[in-house]
């Protein structure tokens, strides 16, 4: 098996820049993949635009790299399989971080992956040193947000790494933005307490 | 910086300065060429997909010009067959067909007489052969009781099969 180098300085998490980064407009993708004859270019416009910021989106919710590479794929099959179903009621980006967000959510609830300490499963992969600019505060921020219902971290990601609108995060979840802001606000309390405990 | 981040930040730093103030910088790191390689692999699947799609939609060669014939055909044959004699193939059991009666039986008390009483016609039945009783179950059953009586396992689609002599 190739031994994985851990390359931390070109993928940084790339903050809320991630979630504004796209390029094309959803219509031109959407335009490509419903066109029979450019379908093939136009998914792979949207893999091209959209696999890092559902990658950290998903990994900040699942912590673990395999896991988010394996939710990942999962995310972008379905939406293969069903774009069909996807009738431009809400944007491309709200549809994809929707599904991601699913799935995301029912592996974190799946009792199998529940109890999981990713740092140390990296650890064990022999990447100690890597993980040296993991401070202390970072580490027990980490810890804190796993602490969090997974819909209640779900909410917590999106608002607080990804800086989405209410707006946005309500149509990927589908609650309304009165009940997000509550959810947030007691997650920030939670965590702050955790972190000063 | 937008209005929207701006109501982000300045709703973090109400909530909790010191959450506010921690860097979001460093979070996570991946392997080497990963999302390089990530875009090769799902980009292998995506055209997987497509093709099984494809395929999925695909009919033989010439089917919609064979298809009329094919109809007009089977509707022939239909008609051949309501002229001949029919046996049903009476290799069940009779608890199958005496449960599949009840049932049909209850649903028309129950929708269609509303309230009178059928007590003449269930005592009949009791005396029916197995001919007779199969013959009941064909006129009187459509297609969704026939669904029922299979997904209650109270009958095989093959049960419902009819020859022509």
């Amino acid at each position: 098996m190739d031994s994985i180098k851990l390359q931390p300085e070109k993928s940084v998490c790339p903050l809320k820049d991630i979630y504004n980064m796209v390029n094309r407009s959803d219509t031109e993708v959407i335009a490509l993949i419903k066109s029979r004859s450019d379908v093939e270019q136009g998914y792979r416009l949207l893999i091209s635009q959209y696999k890092e910021p559902l990658y950290w989106h998903i990994r900040r919710m699942v912590k673990n790299h395999d896991d988010a590479d394996d939710i990942l794929q999962n995310t972008f099959i379905k939406v293969f399989k069903n774009i069909e179903q996807f009738k431009q009621e809400s944007s491309l980006k709200t549809w994809l971080y929707r599904i991601a967000t699913n799935e995301s959510i029912s592996f974190l609830n799946n009792p199998k992956n529940q109890g999981f300490d990713p740092l140390e499963s990296v650890q064990h992969e022999g990447a100690v040193d890597d993980l040296a600019d993991y401070d202390d505060i970072h580490s027990k921020l980490n810890k804190a947000i796993d602490t969090l219902p997974a819909k209640q971290k779900a909410v917590f990601v999106m608002r607080y790494y990804d800086e989405m609108p209410y707006q946005d995060i309500a149509e990927i979840t589908g609650t309304s933005e009165g009940s997000l802001k509550a959810s947030f606000h007691l997650a920030v309390k939670k965590i702050e307490t955790y972190l000063k405990s | 910086m937008d209005t929207e981040n701006i109501d982000i930040h300045a709703e973090l730093a109400e909530l909790s300065p010191l959450l506010s103030q921690i860097s979001k910088e460093k979070e996570g790191i991946v392997p080497e060429g990963y999302f390089e390689s990530v875009e090769e692999q799902i980009s292998e699947q995506m055209a997987v997909i497509l093709v099984d799609g494809q395929e999925e939609r695909q009919v033989p060669m010439d089917y919609f010009e064979s298809l009329e014939d094919k109809i007009l055909m089977r509707m022939n044959h239909r008609q051949e067959s309501a002229n001949s004699p029919i046996i049903v193939m009476m290799t069940r059991t009779w608890v199958k067909m005496a449960a599949a009666l009840v049932l049909i039986l209850g649903a028309m008390i129950l929708f269609n007489n509303q309230g009178q009483s059928n007590e003449p016609e269930l005592t009949a039945v009791n005396d029916w052969d197995e001919q007779e009783l199969w013959d009941f179950l064909i006129d009187n059953s459509d297609d969704i009781s026939l669904m029922m009586l299979i997904d209650e396992g109270l009958v095989e689609p093959s049960d419902l099969i009819v020859s022509a002599e």
